[in-house]
C-alpha cells in the first residue's frame, strides 16, 4: 500500500482552548497537523489579563504588595517577595535576618506545594489519575501547614514591606517537621513511580527532548531548563533574602525529556525539605519587621530576580520619589517557557501536546497579569470602588 | 560530570562576567570604528566604568555587591551590540522593559536585560515618544518575539522586522492607537469611553 501525501496547500488546524487547554486555566493554541503529527503551532494569551502593571502605577507602595501577591494563586508568596525585596532595596531598608529566613521558609513550603500540585496535574494529563489523587491528597499536608503558619491556604500575605507578619512558634515547628517527614517519604515513592512505572514512562521517556543548545537559544528558565542541563537557578547564582545563609544545591539533569523534568522537580522537593529543616533548626534571632518603612521612596530603579517554583521571576521597579511606583514590570517564567512548547510540539504526536504543555508547568495568570468580573447585577465591568465595596459587604455578611 | 556549585564564588563570578562584557563591547567598538554615543543624563548615574556611557544606574536585589552594568545604546547600534553579546556567548535575554518617560521628557526608553549568573547587563535605547521606532532583535534572538509583541501593544512602539505584531495579551477588539502603558492612559477614562 502506498501512502497518499496530504494536499500541500491546505492545513488542518486543531484548536485547543481557550477553555481548559489541558489544564484548568485559559489559553488558546492552534496546532496545524498532518495526520497525527503537529507541523505548526501558535498561541494566543491574555484571557486572564488584568492590567496589573498599569494598576500598580495608581496604587501606593503598600497597596501594591497585595496587588502583586494576586498575580498568581500558586506562587503568590514569590511575587510579594520579589516586590518587597525590590522596594526595600530602593528604600535602603535593611530587613532583619529572622524575617529573611522566614521568607525563605515560606518560599520553600510554597515550592513543595507547587511542585506537588504540578506533579498531580502532570499525572492526570498522562492518564494516571490514581497518582494524581494520591499526590493531591499528600499535598493537603503542606496546605494545612501553610494555613497554620499564615492563616491562608493561598495568598498567604507573609510579607510586609520591611519584614514578615508572623513568627514561627515551637509548636508550629513540630507540625512542619512531622509534615515534612511524611512528605519526604511520599516523594521518594513518587520518584520511584516516575522513573520505573513502564506505562508512565511511555508518556515521558524520550518525549519532548530539548537539547541544551535549544534550551539556551529559547531562553528557557527554571526546572524545565535544568532538565536540559542548563545550570541556572537564581537561588544559587545570585542568592537573595536568606539563601546566602541557607545555600541550595542545584538539581540538574541532562536528558532534556519529560522524564527529566519530572526528576528535576521531584529531586528539588528533597532539597526543599532539607532547607526547611535547616531553617527551622537555625532560625536567626531578631525582629520580624523594621520599625519604620518610608511612605515615599526616593527616585531610583531596581531589578529584583527570584527563583519561583517555575523559574526566574523578574521585577523591574522604578520610583520617581513619590508614594507610588512610576513603573512596575513583571516577567514571569511561563512567558519564557511558552515559546519552547510551540517549537517542541512540532514533529510530535498531537496526543503528546498536553503533556508537553504541562511539562513546563505553565501558569497563565502569571503570564497574563490582566479585571472583568461577572456579577449577578449590572454589566460585567466593575469599577475599583464597586469591587472594594463588594469585598467589604461580603465579609460583613459572613461575620 | 557537572561542576561543583559554590555560593561563596558567586561574587567573583559576577565580576568576571562583567569584565567579560566590557572586553566584548570594547572589540565591538573597535570593529565599528564609530564615534561613541554621547553620554546622556541618566537617573542616579555614577561610577563610570571603562565606557563613558556605561553606568551603574539600576540597583539589584540579592546579597552582596551590585553586579550590574547599564549601557545606553543608540537604536542604530542595538543589533550590533546584541550580536556581540551573543557571539561572546554572554548570558541570556531575561526580558525587555518598555518605559514611558512621560510627555515632558518626550521619550520612551526600552531596556534589554541580560543576565549571566549574578551579573545583569541592561542595554537602554531611547527613542522619540511620538515616532518610537526600534529595530527588532528577533533575527538574533528569536525568543524575543513575545517581549516585542508586548512592547507593540502596550506602548505603541514600532518595531522594524519583528515577525509578529498581533495582540498577545490585549483583546482583539481593543481600540487602535490606545496603549495602556503610556502615561496618558488612565483606567477611569477608559471605562468611561467604553
Amino acid at each position: 500500500m502506498t501512502t497518499i501525501p496530504m494536499p500541500t496547500k491546505e492545513k488542518f488546524i486543531v484548536p485547543i482552548g481557550p477553555q481548559h487547554p489541558a489544564l484548568k486555566e485559559p489559553g488558546h493554541f492552534e496546532f496545524a497537523v498532518d495526520g497525527e503529527i503537529v507541523t505548526d503551532a501558535t498561541v494566543r494569551l491574555g484571557y486572564v489579563h488584568r492590567g496589573i502593571e498599569k494598576a500598580a502605577e495608581a496604587r501606593n507602595w503598600t497597596q501594591n504588595l497585595y496587588l502583586v501577591e494576586r498575580i498568581c494563586g500558586i506562587c503568590s508568596h514569590i511575587h510579594a517577595l520579589t516586590y518587597s525585596l525590590g522596594v526595600e532595596k530602593l528604600a535602603e531598608v535593611e530587613v532583619p535576618r529572622r524575617a529573611q529566613a522566614i521568607r525563605v521558609l515560606v518560599a520553600e513550603l510554597e515550592r513543595v506545594h507547587s511542585h506537588l500540585l504540578w506533579f498531580g496535574v502532570a499525572a492526570h494529563e498522562a492518564g494516571f489519575d490514581t497518582l494524581f489523587m494520591y499526590s493531591w491528597r499528600d499535598r493537603e499536608t503542606i496546605m494545612d501547614i501553610l494555613e497554620a503558619l499564615t492563616g491562608n491556604r493561598v495568598n498567604y500575605s507573609a510579607n510586609v514591606l520591611g519584614g514578615v507578619k508572623f513568627d514561627v512558634s515551637p509548636e508550629q515547628c513540630k507540625v512542619i517537621l512531622t509534615g515534612i517527614d511524611f512528605l519526604e517519604e511520599r516523594t521518594r515513592h513518587y520518584l520511584n513511580v516516575a522513573t520505573s512505572d513502564s506505562m508512565f514512562l511511555q508518556r515521558t521517556r524520550g518525549i519532548g527532548i530539548t537539547r541544551l543548545r535549544d534550551a539556551q537559544r529559547l531562553g528557557i528558565v527554571g526546572p524545565t531548563a535544568r532538565a536540559s542541563g542548563v545550570i541556572r537557578d537564581v537561588r544559587v547564582d545570585a542568592p537573595y533574602a536568606a539563601y546566602d545563609e541557607f545555600p541550595v544545591q542545584m538539581v540538574v539533569e541532562t536528558a532534556g525529556d519529560l522524564e527529566a523534568r519530572f526528576v528535576v522537580r521531584l529531586k528539588e522537593l528533597f532539597e526543599s525539605f532539607r532547607l526547611i529543616r535547616e531553617i527551622l533548626a537555625n532560625l536567626p534571632a531578631g525582629d520580624l519587621q523594621v520599625k519604620r518603612f518610608p511612605r515615599k521612596i526616593k527616585a531610583g530603579e531596581v531589578i529584583s530576580r527570584v527563583e519561583a517554583p517555575r523559574g526566574e521571576v523578574f521585577y523591574y521597579i522604578r520610583s520617581t520619589g513619590g508614594e507610588q511606583p512610576d513603573r512596575l514590570k513583571v516577567r514571569t517564567p511561563t512567558l519564557c517557557n511558552m515559546a519552547s512548547v510551540l517549537s517542541l510540539s512540532i514533529g510530535h504526536h498531537l496526543a503528546d501536546v498536553p503533556m508537553l504543555l504541562v511539562g513546563i508547568d505553565p501558569c497563565f495568570s502569571c503570564n497574563d497579569r490582566g479585571v472583568t468580573i461577572s456579577g449577578n447585577e449590572g454589566n460585567g465591568r466593575w469599577t475599583w470602588e464597586r469591587l472594594r465595596q463588594f469585598g467589604i459587604d461580603y465579609y460583613a455578611r459572613k461575620v | 560530570m557537572l561542576p561543583e556549585f559554590d555560593n561563596k564564588s558567586g561574587q567573583s563570578q559576577a565580576e568576571q562576567a562583567l569584565s567579560r562584557v566590557e572586553q566584548l563591547l570594547e572589540t565591538w567598538r573597535e570593529k565599528l570604528n564609530k564615534p561613541q554615543p554621547s553620554e546622556r543624563t541618566l537617573v542616579g548615574g555614577e561610577n563610570p566604568l571603562i565606557f563613558p556611557y556605561a553606568k551603574r544606574r539600576i540597583m539589584l536585589t540579592g546579597n552582596g555587591r551590585p553586579d550590574v552594568l547599564d549601557i545606553s545604546v543608540h537604536p542604530d547600534e542595538l543589533l550590533e551590540v546584541v550580536q556581540t553579546l551573543l557571539d561572546g556567548d554572554w548570558g541570556y535575554l531575561i526580558t525587555i522593559t518598555g518605559l514611558d518617560l512621560g510627555p515632558e521628557a518626550g521619550e520612551i526608553e526600552i531596556l534589554y536585560h541580560f543576565a549571566e549568573g549574578a551579573a545583569v547587563v541592561t542595554l537602554s535605547v531611547r527613542v522619540e515618544r511620538e515616532t518610537a521606532v526600534i529595530p527588532s532583535i528577533c533575527p538574533i534572538i528569536p525568543s524575543a518575539s513575545f517581549f516585542e509583541r508586548e512592547l507593540v501593544e502596550m506602548l505603541g512602539i514600532t518595531i522594524l522586522n519583528t515577525p509578529n505584531t498581533d495582540h498577545l495579551f490585549l483583546p482583539d477588539d481593543w481600540p487602535a492607537d490606545t496603549y495602556p502603558l503610556r502615561k496618558e492612559f488612565n483606567t477611569e477614562n477608559q471605562q468611561a469611553a467604553n
